[in-house]
């Protein structure tokens, strides 16, 4: 029994002494006894090799010599990758933020320095990268430039602007306006080969419609289509207009002998001595004959303004219109076309005894006479209808008669009614008083009665007539006789009414 | 009391070895704390690692001694050496390569002291510690001036005969006969727990030696020899 406890016990033992320790999770499937040499060279420990049998990726890599492991220092495995120290146990452990990125052959620069490992390393392993830029970037070419290094035309920096491209190298070397044009001009849709360029018409419109073939470069340069330098010697003397009639800035307006100001050697400058401005839309009259050229060719030495507002200020401020010829000449501004003035063009049109008025009145006393009536006129109300407009009641014909009418003063405060109709207008308003503090009878009419009745006047009288009374005379019927006599025969001087005695000898006697 | 010259020079050698073990426990008190997992991170991983450089040399010295510490029980049983030195020497010579030897092989374990690995570990824990146990009963066993031990039998005999002449023995030899009588009575008590020694020291130095055997012999052919 000792015997076969003693030779488990050595040979668990064995096993233990075997095995230094699990391996790590990656290896576990090598485990056991029998796995030692599938790691372990005999005699010479865990070489490179034993391992590189495995890892054939690995393998390739070195023998490509490309990757961190092919770098010297790097090929004794089990430095970085050690062994036997547990399933749990980081076989690869390492900070990829400290990472010598040199090391793996592959320096990072530019934009490269600035991406995430696992950007581009989507393996556990952080191999299976090619360095080929289309590995991980997108060939936006399509495979136009077939095998030639993205890096022959783009740096690292930035995919845009291809820093390493000159244009210079191509079989188009960009010169004048072509080098300031965008790439996608020529090169639509990202077609950068082929792209037709033997002839300017590949790209450019024929103005001519080939009439002077296609040397396009005998006139024109690449810095512009203008100015040309046309060969004239190229085609038969002839009118210019049989060429330039279609292009004539003057619109045939100077006739057809261009050679009298313009020469072949060009357009400009043109023989000025030989220039006749009254031939032109705008002939030069008056006082426009000494104005300097630039004063209003500003812009262009060939158009000028035409309408009067855009040289001169408008002192009318665009009132009196635009056609400044009606009244003015260019003999001078002041000498205004008599009887050429419109008074209602003006934002006081003259009417009634305006137009009768001499100018002097109200041009003389004022620089700029006044739109307002009481500017002018005095106000005979004396401020009595401040808030009104004086052309509410009178017109410019005539300040009197007034223009407010009978309607008008049924629409006051104190419509008329009654006897008040056939009374003249100044009975009431006296003095020309037209405003009264109050619309009380007593404001105008006199109390008989001294004030010793009370209530209201209209409470017993009418405004068709005084003497109308509508008092009801029931606490003494006056009948027979009694109904023609005056109402002071009985009551003393109209003041008194309450107390009158009622019986035949206090009136009639004993 | 006289020191043997032999003690001497066993003293300066365990000052040495201690001073020594204690120095490399020092330098590499910071790695022996670290946890397994990271170990191998350690800038001295490659040097105290079982198989480093010095851990593998703490190994090998560690082993040699406990393989010349066998000296002793040669000389025990070979006849020819019966003369070569006294029992006891030998004897101190073993407890010294049994003390350092051990240590040393913890040294060489760096610590690393779990699962069925460490069944030799403590094969080595338990035949060092039975040693010490054994010193201790050693000590108990009775011999001869020269330092050989007594059979059961032969210490009857001596005691028979001194017994038998008590009356006329001088007084060192009284003193012996009752230091045996002792010995005779304390020997019996102790008989049951010497024989659990014999099974803890010997059976597990074989043990202990075969591990040492089979981990060797692997450790070659993996190819981790000293010297590699």
């Amino acid at each position: 029994m000792k015997r076969v406890l003693l030779a488990m016990l050595i040979a668990f033992g064995a096993h233990a002494q075997i095995s230094p320790g699990p391996l790590s999770q990656p290896h576990a499937k090598l485990e056991g006894a029998t796995n030692c040499f599938q790691c372990h060279e005999t005699g010479k420990g865990v070489t490179a090799a034993k391992c590189l049998t495995c890892h054939k990726e690995l393998r390739a890599r070195i023998a490509a010599k490309r990757g961190l492991h092919a770098q010297p220092g790097h090929q004794k495995c089990e430095r970085c990758h050690n062994e036997h120290h547990g399933r749990a146990f980081q076989l690869i452990r390492w900070d990829p933020q400290k990472f010598d990125h040199r090391i793996a052959g592959f320096p990072l620069v530019g934009a490269h320095a600035k991406v995430q490992c696992r950007d581009c390393h989507k393996t556990r392993s952080y191999l299976g990268l090619s360095q080929n830029c289309t590995s991980c970037h997108r060939d936006v070419h399509k495979g136009q430039f077939g095998t030639r290094a993205c890096t022959s035309c783009h740096t690292m920096a930035a995919w845009k602007p291809p820093s390493n491209f000159t244009h210079a190298k191509t079989s188009f070397p960009l010169t004048g306006k072509h080098a300031a044009v965008a790439c996608a001009k020529c090169h639509a849709n990202g077609v950068f080969r082929p792209v037709k360029h033997q002839k300017c018409t590949d790209c450019h419109r024929d103005p001519h419609a080939n009439r002077f073939g296609q040397s396009c470069e005998k006139c024109h340069s690449t810095s512009a289509f203008k100015p040309v330098k046309f060969d004239h010697s190229l085609i038969p003397k002839q009118p210019c207009v049989n060429c330039h009639k279609a292009r004539d800035v003057h619109a045939g307006r100077l006739g057809t002998a261009c050679e009298r100001c313009h020469s072949t050697n060009g357009w400009r400058p043109a023989k000025r001595e030989n220039f006749d401005h009254a031939r032109t839309r705008f002939p030069l009259t008056g006082r426009h004959r000494t104005v300097a050229c630039a004063s209003c060719h500003r812009e262009s030495p060939l158009r000028a303004p035409m309408v009067c507002s855009s040289c001169h200020r408008d002192p009318h401020g665009g009132r009196l219109g635009k056609s400044c010829d009606r009244c003015h000449s260019t003999a001078g501004w002041k000498n205004v076309t008599a009887g050429a003035f419109d008074h209602d063009k003006t934002r006081f049109p003259l009417r009634g005894a305006h137009k009768r008025t001499q100018c002097a009145t109200c041009h003389e006393r004022w620089k700029n006479p006044p739109l307002t009536c009481a500017e002018c006129h005095k106000d005979p109300h004396k401020g009595q209808f401040k808030t009104a407009q004086c052309t509410s009641c009178h017109n410019m014909e005539r300040f009197l008669p007034s223009t407010f009418t009978l309607e008008a003063h049924q629409k006051t405060k104190f419509p008329l009614a009654g006897a008040h109709l056939a009374v003249p207008c100044i009975a009431c308003h006296v003095k020309g008083q037209f405003r009264f503090a109050s619309t009380a009878c007593t404001a105008c009419h006199q109390d008989p009665h001294r004030g010793s009745v009370p209530g209201r006047c209209t409470d017993c009288h009418r405004v068709e007539a005084w003497s109308r009374i509508t008092f009801d005379h029931k606490t003494f019927p006056l009948t027979g006789a009694h109904a023609r006599v005056r109402c002071g025969a009985c009551h003393v001087n109209l003041t008194k009414f309450k107390g009158t005695p009622r019986d035949c000898a206090s009136c009639h006697g004993k | 009391m006289t020191i043997r010259p032999h003690r001497v020079v066993l003293g300066i050698l365990y000052l040495v070895a201690f001073a020594a073990m204690g120095h490399y426990l020092y330098e590499g008190w910071s790695y022996y704390r670290t946890p397994l997992l990271e170990r191998p991170h350690h800038e001295k991983f490659w040097d105290l690692k079982p198989g480093g450089t010095y851990g593998h040399s703490f190994g090998v010295i560690g082993s040699a001694l406990m393989i010349v510490m066998l000296s002793y029980s040669v000389r025990k049983r070979a006849k020819p050496l019966r003369r070569a030195g006294a029992v006891g020497a030998w004897l101190d010579f073993h407890i010294f390569c049994g003390i350092v030897g051990p240590l040393l092989v913890i040294l060489h374990s760096s610590f690393k002291v779990q699962g069925l690995v460490a069944l030799s570990f403590w094969s080595m824990i338990a035949v060092a510690l039975s040693g010490i146990v054994g010193r201790y009963l050693y000590r108990q066993i009775p011999r001869t001036r020269a330092g050989d031990e007594l059979t059961l039998a032969q210490v009857e005999a001596e005691v028979r005969e001194l017994s038998a002449r008590v009356e006329e023995l001088p007084p060192e030899l009284v003193k012996r006969r009752q230091w045996l009588l002792d010995r005779i009575a304390r020997w019996q008590r102790l008989q049951e727990l010497f024989h659990y020694w014999h099974v803890f020291h010997k059976p597990f130095a074989v043990i202990m030696y075969l591990f040492m055997i089979v981990h060797v012999v692997v450790v070659m052919l993996t190819g981790y020899a000293f010297g590699r």
